[in-house]
Order: C-alpha cells, then sequence, then structure tokens
C-alpha cells in the first residue's frame, strides 16, 4: 500500500496507542487523578533549598581560596561543634548523622547544624507557643477530678506532669475501623452545629469527600456559625486556591500552618500533622485520616487504605478545642477568646479514662514516644500495632523486643503496598528484624494501613502518631490514650479481624547487596522520614 | 450528569474491551450499577464505564477491600503472562548468542586458514556451534513448558481468589446478587481457556 493510498489514522487515534503503553499490563484501570500542580510546586521549593544549600556551601568554602588558615579554623570550630553534638540530650541516631556529617562536610557542616538546630532557630516559636500556654490556662473550666484505674494512673500522671494534659472520667468514646465511617459520623456531627466548627488537618485534598464536607459546612457558615479551618501547607498540596477562596468568601476562617516558604531553616520540617474536628464543643473527632479522597477509599492511590478513627464526646471535648485554639492563636498571632468555646459538653457519666494529647516542637519532652514506650510497658497479654511507617529509635524496638520475650503476644500491621518506596524499606527491614525475637510482622494484603494506633489488653492510643522519628520529633500530632472497655475491645476486634488478610512472613527476607546499601544509607537519614 | 455525592458513590474505570463483560459482573457484585459506558477517549481498545453504589451500602468497608484485592488480581493476570517466558527467552539470547560467536570463530580458519589443524578445529567450533544451538531449542522448549505451567498455576490461583473475593461480595452485598449470577462459571471458562493455552 502505498503512501497516499494508507488510512490516515486521526490525530486523537494515534495519540491514544500512544498512550496504551500506560494500559498494556492492565485490565482495569482505576481513574486517580494525581494533584500534578502541587508536586511541582514542592519540587520547585525543594529545588530551591537546595539552590540555597548550594549557595551555602560556596560560600563557605570561598574564604578558603585566599586564606590559607581558613580550612584549619573551619576544621576546629566543627571539632568542637560535633563534641557539643555528642553531648547534647539528641537521640544517639541523629547524634550520630549530625557527627558524621560535621566532620566531613566540615568547611560548611557546623554553620548547617546550627541554622537547623531548633535550641536556635525556633526559640522565638517556642517563647510565643508558652506565652499562649500560659495564656489559655486561665480560661479551662474546672472538670470533675478523673478516678484512673492504678493500670491507668501512671501514665494519666506522666501526661499531666509532662504537657498538663488533663485526665477525664465522663467522656464516651466511639471507634470507627476505617475512614468511611469516620468521615460519616463526622458529617452527620457537622450537620448538628449551631454556633461553631473547628477543623485541624495536615491534609485537605479537593474532592469528593472534601464537597461532602463543605456542603454541610458552607449552610452553617452562611447562617454564621464560626467555621475555623486549620491545614498544613505540605500536606494539603490539592486543597486548591479557588475552593479556600469559596471558603472564605462564605464566611469560613481559613489558616494555613508554616507556609512552605523556600528558605532553608529547620521550621519548615515542623508539620502540623494533627487531626482535630471540633463541633459546638460537644464532640469531637481524631484518627489517621485527612480530608483527601484516598482516606475514604474514593481514590485507590495505594491499594484498599486502612485508617482508623475515634469520636470523642463529653468531658475530654474541652481539650481538643483547647488544642485547636492553642493553634489558632500560634498561626493568627491574636489573642484568641478560649471561655465561650469550654463547658459546652453533653454531661454523662463514665468510668473510664480518656486522656487527649498533643505534642510537637512546642513541648521540650517527646511526649507521643514516651506515651507509646508507657503503652508497651504496660502490657501483660498482648500488645497489637498498626502504623504505616515503622522507624522508631534504639528505645522503642527495645522495649518491644523485651515484651516479646516475655511472653507478651506482639504483633504489628504494617501495609504490604507503600506509600514512600525509600521508607517502606526502611520499615519493612526494622519490622522483620523484630521476627526472631518472637514479635510477629503482618503485612496487610493490596492495602496501605495508614491506621496509628496501638492497645493492649488494658487500654488504647488512637491519633495521628506514626511510629517513626518524625512523629517523635518533629511533627505537632495529637492522640487520645484511654482505656474504654468498647474501645479496646473494638481495637482489638478490628486488629484481629485484619489478621486473616495479612502475610505473616516467618522470619526476615534477605536482602540483596543493593538493597542493603541503600537501607543503610536510607538510615542515616531516617530522623527526617 | 448530576453526580449526588451524598446518596451515592461513583467510580470511573477503563475496561479492556473484550473483558468488559466479565469484569463487569464483578462490579455488579461488589453492588456497583452501570451508569454509563463508552469508548475510552484516553487509551486505546479500552471503554470507560461509569458505576455508582449507594454510599450507606452494608459493609461497604469490606466491599472495598475486595474490589481493590479483585482489581489487583486481575490485573495481575496480564503481568503473569507477560513475564511467563522470561527467563526461557533470556536463556535462548544467550545460547543464540554463544552459538553465533562459536559459528563466526569456526567459520573463520575454515574459510581463511591453510593448516589442516586450523581447519579442524573451525569445523569443531561449527559443530559446537550447532551443538549449543541445539540443546538450547531443547533446553528453552522444556524450560518453556515449565513456566507455562507455572504460569498457568498462578494464573487460576488468581482466578480462584476473584472467584472467592466475589463469593464473599456477594454474601456481604445480598441485593445485587442476581447481578453476579453465573459468575462462577465465568470464572472457570477463564481458567479453561488459560489452561488449553
Amino acid at each position: 500500500m502505498d503512501k497516499a493510498t494508507r488510512p490516515m489514522r486521526s490525530l486523537e487515534d494515534r495519540s491514544r496507542r500512544r498512550r496504551q503503553r500506560f494500559t498494556e499490563d492492565k485490565l482495569v484501570k482505576i481513574r486517580t487523578e494525581h494533584n500534578n500542580a502541587g508536586v511541582v510546586r514542592t519540587l520547585f521549593a525543594a529545588a530551591l533549598i537546595l539552590i540555597q544549600l548550594g549557595i551555602i556551601v560556596g560560600l563557605s568554602f570561598l574564604p578558603a581560596l585566599v586564606l590559607r588558615w581558613y580550612l584549619l579554623v573551619m576544621l576546629l570550630i566543627s571539632l568542637f561543634t560535633a563534641l557539643s553534638v555528642l553531648s547534647s540530650h539528641r537521640n544517639n541516631q541523629a547524634k550520630a548523622v549530625w557527627v558524621l556529617f560535621i566532620l566531613v562536610f566540615f568547611f560548611c557542616g557546623f554553620i548547617i547544624y546550627f541554622m537547623s538546630n531548633d535550641k536556635y532557630m525556633y526559640a522565638r516559636a517556642r517563647r510565643h507557643h508558652k506565652a499562649i500556654f500560659a495564656n489559655s490556662e486561665q480560661y479551662l473550666p474546672e472538670h470533675t477530678p478523673a478516678v484512673c484505674p492504678p493500670a491507668m494512673e501512671q501514665q494519666s500522671t506522666y501526661l499531666k506532669n509532662a504537657g498538663g494534659f488533663a485526665a477525664y472520667n465522663n467522656t464516651r468514646l466511639k471507634y470507627y475501623p476505617s475512614g468511611t465511617q469516620l468521615f460519616d459520623a463526622a458529617i452527620e456531627s457537622l450537620k448538628t452545629a449551631q454556633s461553631f466548627v473547628f477543623i485541624e488537618y495536615y491534609a485537605i485534598a479537593d474532592g469528593v469527600l472534601l464537597s461532602r464536607i463543605w456542603d454541610v459546612l458552607k449552610k452553617k457558615a452562611l447562617s454564621g456559625v464560626d467555621v475555623r479551618i486549620i491545614y498544613d501547607d505540605v500536606g494539603s498540596r490539592a486543597f486548591s486556591h479557588e475552593m479556600r477562596k469559596e471558603m472564605k468568601r462564605c464566611g469560613a476562617k481559613v489558616r494555613v500552618f508554616n507556609r512552605l516558604l523556600s528558605r532553608f531553616t529547620f521550621a519548615m520540617n515542623y508539620r502540623d500533622h494533627r487531626k482535630i474536628i471540633v463541633v459546638d464543643g460537644k464532640v469531637a473527632f481524631t484518627g489517621g485520616s485527612n480530608i483527601a479522597d484516598e482516606y475514604i477509599n474514593e481514590k485507590h492511590m495505594h491499594g484498599y487504605w486502612k485508617d482508623t478513627g475515634l469520636k470523642i464526646e463529653g468531658e475530654a471535648v474541652d481539650s481538643m478545642t483547647l488544642f485547636f485554639l492553642r493553634q489558632w492563636e500560634f498561626i493568627t498571632r491574636k489573642k484568641c477568646e478560649y471561655s465561650p468555646y469550654f463547658g459546652l459538653y453533653e454531661k454523662f457519666e463514665s468510668p473510664y479514662v480518656a486522656v487527649p494529647y498533643v505534642d510537637g516542637p512546642e513541648y521540650e519532652l517527646t511526649i507521643c514516644k514516651s506515651v507509646f514506650e508507657n503503652v508497651i510497658s504496660s502490657a501483660k497479654e498482648r500488645l497489637y500495632i498498626m502504623t504505616p511507617y515503622f522507624i522508631p529509635d534504639d528505645s522503642v524496638v527495645q522495649a518491644l523486643i523485651n515484651k516479646a520475650l516475655s511472653g507478651v503476644d506482639v504483633r504489628i500491621i504494617l501495609p504490604s503496598v507503600p506509600d514512600k518506596y525509600y521508607v517502606y524499606l526502611v520499615t519493612r527491614d526494622n519490622a522483620e528484624k523484630l521476627i526472631k525475637y518472637g514479635v510477629k510482622i503482618y503485612y496487610f494484603k493490596d492495602s496501605f494501613v495508614h491506621s496509628k494506633l496501638i492497645v493492649t489488653e488494658s487500654c488504647a492510643v488512637v491519633g495521628t502518631v506514626n511510629f517513626d522519628m518524625r512523629s517523635f520529633y518533629q511533627q505537632f500530632e495529637d492522640a487520645v490514650l484511654t482505656d474504654d472497655y468498647s474501645v479496646v475491645t473494638a481495637i482489638t476486634e478490628d486488629c484481629e479481624n485484619t489478621f486473616p488478610d495479612c502475610d505473616n512472613p516467618q522470619k526476615a527476607a534477605k536482602n540483596g547487596l543493593v538493597k542493603t546499601v541503600a537501607i543503610a544509607l536510607l538510615r542515616l537519614v531516617s530522623p527526617l522520614m | 450528569m448530576e453526580k449526588d455525592y451524598n446518596s451515592y458513590d461513583y467510580l470511573s474505570v477503563s475496561v479492556k474491551s473484550d473483558q468488559l463483560s466479565r469484569i463487569l459482573q464483578c462490579y455488579r457484585a461488589l453492588g456497583w450499577t452501570e451508569i454509563k459506558t463508552e469508548e475510552d477517549r484516553q487509551y486505546y481498545d479500552m471503554n470507560y464505564v461509569r458505576l455508582r453504589r449507594p454510599h450507606k451500602i452494608r459493609n461497604k468497608d469490606r466491599l472495598q477491600y475486595l474490589q481493590v484485592r479483585m482489581e489487583s488480581s486481575i490485573n495481575s493476570l496480564v503481568a503473569i503472562t507477560n513475564r511467563a517466558h522470561i527467563k526461557s527467552n533470556a536463556v535462548a539470547i544467550l545460547c543464540a548468542l554463544f552459538a553465533a560467536l562459536l559459528a563466526a570463530f569456526g567459520l573463520w580458519p575454515v574459510i581463511a586458514a591453510t593448516a589442516l589443524w586450523l581447519r579442524a578445529l573451525g569445523w569443531t567450533g561449527i559443530g559446537a556451534s550447532l551443538a549449543v544451538a541445539i540443546a538450547a531449542v531443547i533446553i528453552c522448549s522444556i524450560m518453556r513448558r515449565r513456566e507455562k505451567k507455572t504460569a498457568t498455576g498462578k494464573i487460576i490461583e488468581k482466578l480462584r481468589l476473584v472467584q472467592s473475593l466475589i463469593e464473599e461480595a456477594a454474601t456481604l452485598a445480598p441485593a445485587v446478587t442476581e447481578a453476579s449470577e453465573g459468575l462462577y462459571d465465568l470464572v472457570e471458562d477463564d481458567a479453561a481457556e488459560v489452561l488449553n493455552g
């Protein structure tokens, strides 16, 4: 057939054939639109940071061309800095990484260390937090003093002394084993809002879930309900400008936490990972789910998305309101009214204890990590953990090993589909190293486990805290510690229903040379993961 | 069409045209109802299907999980088929290269050399290359038969998994079990199709 008589394929047809290569290995293709604009924005910010880092390195090396003794002085300063790092109160892994970095890059490493040291770079923000704490403390209403059973006494006392977190009795908690159920309940509660709605989320993204929530909130905002939303700038890449504008137009107050500015400060690493909804001071929600479609399995980004959440009613709601208002005051830098938002909860009696708590750079202690350690050490029969990432430090790992060796049934449920491959490599390696000590590792088939919970036979923690360094040391997190029998039972049942759908390796997988080297290198930056 | 996100969940999928009816039956068993099917504008040889199901369907979490596993298993069928003969193909290529190399080294002294021992060496090389080629054909055909058996086993396993997932889904979403009738036979047919090569 010559060129003239050959039938011409339309441009559209040819384009479809070209795209075919993306689907040739699939019989079914689920449409999961990714937010490319958000990714481009993050990459752009990362590129700017790298450029600035390059300039710092270049400028710090420049004097060496003129002054011969310059590098010697830099080396001496680096040695002193390394000594000061070793004598600091950081965790051992972070110390080792910093010392290595400072000594290898002796001409600029210590500059970057001081620039990223929260002791200096976050000092102003910390003073601001302290002022807010002092201001808000006086508005907290008196609550019925909590009566804690012996098993909870120590843990609630720790939380009281470490961060001033109150323990409550008269609180009703409900556990949701999926994001779908959590948000269905949250939307029903939002429909009843009459005076205020507070929402603080790490990730808010345009989509079906946000549309459902906004359908309700819009009416409320227009009718005069005080709707306030805090979102994190990194997590909420897919929260469009148009949507925010629409929210503001309808009267909702929308504020961003830690805008992704392209300047090299360690504060950029501090993200607001909290997930809080408070409705009228009567109901609050928290858990792993963010306001985005993948969390309710509307989109399948990484297989089935397993998430969990908690509904809080009663006295403990005041703590959730307090956490939100403090963060609001920190962001807006305006004095906040506290008293009108407290004591609005439904009054009823319950003997169980609930302690909502938060953690973040505003606290000197690593509260979330310590609570996990306390819960682990309190386990006598069983200890179930669900977490998307498993990159804890040595003390947590040792606590888990000790429990497993003591005969406690320690089980960890992890995803089988990674959302970030490099984190997953380290997660699997860390988890599988525990198998030989008797810890049972479960990979939920075709799923991404995003739930963050720990449960023993007597108490549970549900919240936003991952088993990783970022959650323990860098992010703003929230969680609830409880001994509520219904919650403990529901979580245990959820875990036990999940086990049959999991792969349960009996020994650690052997890694090839490339993987072993990659994991070793990734471990160096694991405090940042 | 106006979407009612408060009453319904919606799903858009692109499905290989020749598998459309079978895959739609799986979705029906998961509680989905087809609202629109058309030729996919984005991908060649695929159909764009829009489905919906009640937002407050019973056992939704489990149905969502079963759906993801079903989609993953169905897609893995293609991957298994595509990768079925990777090892035998690699062996065939390596053997072919080795035989060609031997033949080349054999032909050169046969054509160019005058010394008898060199010509004999050349003929030996050519003979060896033929032997390698024959051995490769035998080894590869044995390997391919084994690979086919393994792949078929994997495919049957996946199809059985899909079948069990859909059966479970049908018990969880009883209102739509009629739509999934006959699915078992379809899955069996698929397995037979694979077995027959």
